[in-house]
């Protein structure tokens, strides 16, 4: 018995979590009979369930909900809210006494009259004529005492055998015995209305004209004579094998056949819980002429169909009707396990991953062993064990996602808003750990976008949208991770209220917040100090909490962004690992002691050695290290850990590049060894409270090594003030200005002065040599990563005063994947300071003064050098790159085509391809006739790019353009690739340029 | 196992894993232990707090070894011959008590269990709860829950 509980809680706990979203679905789509269908089985199997269990008060609400899904079913009633709405009470109630039989093996006691009144109410009040009362006054001749006809369906077995039975001689009476009255018959309609006159007879209720009548609305053509009988010879033979006593059977069949007495005095019978009685008896031809027009029932009117569909539909139920064979086969299906035996599994197959391990060492150092076939076969298995045992684990989002359709609609119903609510991709499975992580964060989301996102009605209708708002939730997998979209198509986030808000709270300067572009801001949202304060929330519509949702999300390691249009609405993308317990990490060494690091985060592997070129160069003792064209800050792993040193070979060194956040950073290490994949295990209670290990780990030696956190030890060294700089001018997540102290870095520029920024504001310092400094269209500008960053602070007409050998610094500013340099003489030094004294409207480029040390430092403008670095027309093009983020609140960049006229192969190795992945269309025509080619053939272009090797040549080539009849209107840039030097020459092509791009370069500087 | 203990109940015994770090013998409740191991490969935990001698792989599960000696603040050990551990489990984690050595499970009788002299060093007196006599010997009985907390301490440095 206990076993039959237990497994009743976990089956009705299943069911129920789908049956809220499926109860949503029904009510926007009444007419659809498969919803409804499953959702009255699914009540029908509880309420069956709990009279076999002997649960009278799980049992008696189910059966009254069960009426009411019953009528939604049959069409005698409206689908209402309010009713849809009882049946959801009913469903928490349902839970609510399963969880109480789950913790305590019983049935709570309490009353439900309440929600059965309510339930019998919405019964009445839209469908039946409300005679249907279940008062004993109606019912004043009862032939037998009410304590008899309980015992009578008591003695049957309740109604669960009653139904039994029914589900038995369902495939006796399609049959054609019954000159195929119920052959096109809905085999749950046909069985419900069986039992329920079945179970009237028995609770004494119901007699042979009600049983009749009933019969009546199922039965093809009518009731024949005899048929009654033949139903309940059916019926006799079906009862004692389901061990109703003989007795029990006589007497309802008696009820049942015996006409006069039950036909009179049950007139006006109470209803009791049955569905259709006496007072629909009016109705009852009207629902058999409506069964007659309906297709599918009545397919005497169509018997090709009927054959058709007979043996499908009579394939299932006859395995159904023999109970054991059925619920064999549903074994066969699914089995139940705890989460405790397959954790167990998961730690016993983890160890034996780790014993193969080991046994495959072995195996590497004996080639030759005579183990080596089984070895390899036992590797085999293994791994295939532990992905089956992966598998297990994991489980569709949808579990994540049950209970949303459910909060949607409460919350749309009591906001008085309309709402659709999509999901795709519910299938997308994950690990059921990361699954239980995510719940929380995801229904606050959902809850933001119904409370904040979407409008009201009217509100939505007055800016030209549908009035019911969408919200739509997507899951994808996408590269090992699981990629969760939450969208919805409200009002999105206002940007300027953002940036009001975050100026006045403090936790951004005027200066940073000017420099910032609308996606930028909107990210404040996930700002801790932003999300909590109520009013922020009448501001800006949005936030409550995220930066919760953000923090969870990152707890498992996954990401979470945003993208919002004011009026069109707002979407977060979050990217979340498949799993948290087996990751791929990087298995490192230093000083004898071996790490692991989570190979996500690492970026490269770089080798320093005299012999490659690279070594490792110090700053006032701080490591760093040239990569290509940046300077890499470095951690010695050696010195942050307090390792001893070993006397290893130092000829060469191992740095790991690793990135955290925006923040990239190399950590010295002795050796690297390979990736493995590791199963992750939690650090001790007792090292908790070192927040450079994110776990621990068993390798295949055995031995535990400990998962280096790249987060914490970013935070904990020295770098860390640059990289919480770099992090918080990149991701907006500035919470750290929580007084209004900033670190500002002072530096002197070439003339002399001092000049100062607050340091959040500079995503890194390089050092630059003169060389690597170029000169485009006059413009400075160093190459990096293959993009170009534009390097001001150098007039174009000043010789420049730069020893070869000097290296300067240069202070990048970054916004997004587009960045700026300014090159200073030096950089002096950063300090604390707060005393900014704004002397109001400064001269350009400067914002105010502050003391610095006694000094006058002028506090420069960053969206001044931002002004000064994107002037430049080339940078200004590839300006949008990352179409994706830009696109949104930018330039439809689809449309721009662009034609290039260029003789050179240069166009076609690098502008092209930037270009187009900046999303403009590029077209390449290598001369003026290759362009004109173009024209006649009705081309059209949103700009021309044109390069030419000098001036004669750019003069040619505009004179064949003046053919171009159909051109006049587009824009002509020109491209100057003249060396550094020779800048005078420029003054034509530049002219040129300033000229021509204006007209395209306005929409662009929205962009920027 | 509360220094009170003694004085109601009189027929309970409680058995403890008798362990000797440096010249002492302490009492491990034997309910607590969940093994007895040998000397096995321990690997560091560099920063930890210094009690922290390191972790090791009892059969796939991860362990922290704590280091009696330095948790009572007595001299690190000297000789090679090793030492042994003593598994237990606090909420689901595991902890090797490392020891120099390991004698017989005691059954004691709550009768016998005596306070802690008030004079012991507070430090050794926030990890004992209370001792037995013993021929010639003082159990002193060790609270594994202060044992392990080692919270207070981790931050001194």
């Amino acid at each position: 018995m206990d076993e039959l509980v237990s497994d009743f809680i976990a089956e009705t706990r299943e069911g129920l979590e789908a049956l809220d979203g499926e109860l949503v679905h029904f009510e926007r789509h009444p007419e659809d009979p498969a919803l409804i269908g499953g959702i009255f089985r699914l009540i029908h199997t509880i309420k069956g369930t709990c009279g076999f269990l002997g649960l009278t008060r799980l049992q008696t609400v189910a059966h009254a909900a069960e009426n009411v899904l019953g009528a939604f079913r049959d069409g005698e009633l409206a689908v209402t809210p309010n009713a849809v709405s009882a049946i959801l009470e009913t469903v928490d109630v349902i839970r609510a006494l399963v969880d109480a039989l789950g913790a305590e093996g019983a049935e709570p006691p309490g009353d439900d009259s309440g929600l059965i009144a309510r339930l019998e109410d919405a019964l009445r009040g839209d469908g039946a004529p409300a005679v249907e009362t279940p008062t004993p006054a109606a019912e004043p001749v009862a032939a037998p005492p009410p304590a008899d006809t309980r015992a009578l369906i008591d003695r049957l077995g309740g109604d669960a055998t009653l139904d039994a039975s029914c589900e038995m001689i369902l495939d006796d009476l399609q049959d054609q015995a019954f000159g195929g009255a119920f052959a096109g018959s809905d085999r749950d309609r046909l069985q419900a209305m069986l039992r329920d006159g079945l179970c009237a007879a028995a609770r004494g209720s119901g007699g042979s004209a009600d049983f009749e009548r009933r019969i009546a609305t199922m039965a093809e053509g009518g009731v024949t004579a005899g048929m009654p009988r033949r139903i309940l010879d059916l019926v006799a033979d079906a009862l004692p094998k389901l061990e109703a006593p003989p007795s029990a059977v006589d007497e309802l069949l008696e009820r049942l056949t015996a006409r006069e007495p039950i036909q009179d005095s049950r007139a006006p019978a109470p209803a009791d819980r049955a569905l259709a009685t006496d007072p629909i008896a009016d109705v009852a031809p009207a629902m058999v002429f409506e069964m007659a027009v309906e297709p599918m029932p009545a397919s005497g009117a169509r018997p090709a169909a009927s054959a058709v569909a007979t043996p499908a539909e009579a394939a299932a139920p006859v395995a159904a009707s023999d109970r054991p064979e059925g619920d064999a086969a549903n074994v066969n299906q699914t089995i139940r396990v705890s989460v405790d035996s397959l954790e167990h599994l998961m730690t016993v197959v983890s160890e034996l991953v780790l014993i193969r391990n080991q046994l495959i060492q072995t195996l590497r150092l004996d080639p030759e062993s005579p183990f080596a076939a089984p070895l390899n076969r036992l590797n085999q298995v293994t791994s295939e064990l532990q992905e089956g045992v992966m598998t297990t684990r994991m489980q569709p989002i949808s579990g994540a996602w049950a209970k949303l359709p459910r909060l949607v609609r409460d919350l749309a119903r009591d906001l008085g808003k309309q709402i659709d609510l999509s999901m795709v991709g519910q299938e997308t499975e994950l690990d059921r750990q990361v699954l239980e992580l995510i719940k929380d964060p995801l229904t606050h989301m959902i809850r933001n976008a119904v409370d904040h996102g979407l409008e009201t009605p009217e509100e939505r209708r007055a800016a030209g949208k549908p009035a019911a708002g969408r919200i739509m939730l997507a899951a994808r997998h996408e590269g090992g991770a699981i990629v969760i979209e939450v969208g919805d198509d409200g009002r999105g986030l206002p940007a300027a209220k953002i940036r009001a808000k975050a100026l006045a709270s403090g936790i951004v300067s005027a200066a940073d917040i000017e420099a910032m572009s609308d996606a930028d801001v909107r990210r404040f949202i996930f700002a801790p100090g932003f999300s909590t304060a109520a009013q922020v929330t009448a501001v800006s519509g949005r936030g409550v909490g995220m930066d919760v949702v953000r923090t969870n999300i990152e707890k498992i390691g996954g990401a979470i962004e945003l993208s919002s249009e004011e009026g069109q609405g707002t979407r977060f993308t979050i990217r979340i690992p498949l799993t948290l317990t087996i990751v791929s990490a990087l298995i490192i060494e230093c000083c004898g002691e071996r790490f692991a690091m989570p190979q996500s985060s690492v970026v490269e592997l770089v080798s320093a050695s005299d012999a490659s070129g690279r070594s490792i160069e110090y700053i006032d003792g701080t490591a760093v290290l040239r990569l290509r064209d940046r300077l890499l800050p470095l951690v010695s792993l050696q010195a942050f850990l307090g390792l001893e040193a070993t006397q290893t070979s130092a000829s060469e060194t191992c740095i790991v590049v690793a990135r955290v956040g925006s923040f990239t950073f190399g950590i010295i290490v002795d050796r690297v060894f390979d990736t493995e994949e590791i199963v992750v295990k939690p650090v001790s209670t007792v090292l908790r409270h070192l927040k450079l290990y994110s776990g621990a780990t068993i390798l295949g030696d055995g031995s535990v090594i400990l998962i280096l956190d790249f987060k914490g030890i970013s935070v904990e060294t020295g770098a860390a003030q640059v990289a919480a700089g770099a992090m918080q001018s990149d991701e907006a997540a500035a919470a750290v200005h929580s007084d209004n102290r900033a670190a500002i870095l002072v530096f002197r520029t070439s003339d002399g002065a001092l000049k100062a920024t607050p340091l959040a504001t500079v995503s890194r310092i390089e050092e630059i040599g003169r060389e690597q400094l170029e000169t485009v269209d006059g413009r400075h500008v160093i190459q990096y990563r293959g993009r170009l960053t534009p390097v001001v602070g150098i007039k174009p007409d000043q010789p420049l005063a730069w020893e070869e050998t000097e290296r300067r610094p240069l202070l990048v500013f970054a916004r997004e994947d587009r960045s700026v340099g300014l090159l200073v003489q030096e950089v002096v030094d950063i300090v604390e300071s707060s005393a900014i004294l704004d002397l109001g409207p400064a001269r350009a480029g400067a914002l105010g003064s502050l003391i610095i040390d006694g000094v006058a430092t002028e506090l420069i403008d960053i969206a001044h050098v931002w002004r000064s670095g994107m002037i430049e027309p080339e940078v200004e093009i590839s300006a949008p790159a990352a179409p994706a983020a830009a696109a949104v609140d930018a330039y439809p960049l689809g449309d721009k085509r662009l034609l290039i006229i260029d003789p050179s192969r240069f166009s076609q190795l690098m502008l092209e391809p930037m270009l187009r992945k900046a999303g403009y269309q590029v077209t390449v025509a290598a001369d003026a006739s290759a362009a004109l080619a173009l024209h006649a053939r009705g081309d059209i272009f949103s700009l021309i790019l044109a390069d030419s090797p000098d001036k004669p040549a750019t003069r040619n080539l505009v004179q064949a353009l003046r053919h171009a009849t159909n051109w006049h209107r587009t824009p002509f840039m020109g491209l100057g690739r003249e060396s550094l030097g020779q800048s005078s020459e420029l003054a034509d092509v530049a002219s040129l340029i300033q000229a021509a791009s204006s007209a395209f370069h306005e929409p662009l500087r929205g962009a920027a | 196992m509360s220094p009170q203990s003694d004085t109601q109940t009189s027929a309970a015994t409680e058995g403890f894993v008798s362990v000797r770090v440096g010249s002492q013998w302490f009492g491990v409740p034997v309910l607590r232990v969940q093994d007895v191991i040998d000397q096995t490969a321990i690997n560091r935990v560099p920063l930890a707090p210094p009690e922290v001698a390191g972790s090791l792989n009892l059969r796939g599960r991860i362990v922290t070894a704590i280091d009696l000696r330095r948790r009572l603040k007595m001299e690190p050990r000297t000789e090679v011959g090793g030492f042994m551990s003593v598994i237990v489990d606090r909420s689901g984690e595991l902890y090797a008590l490392l020891v120099d050595d390991i004698g017989d499970v005691l059954w004691m009788s709550s009768d016998s269990h005596e306070p802690t002299p008030v004079t012991m060093s507070a430090n050794w007196r926030g990890l004992c709860d209370g001792l037995y006599r013993l021929e010639g010997e003082l159990l002193l009985v060790l609270n594994i829950e202060q044992v392990l907390t080692l919270g207070g301490l981790a931050h001194v440095a």
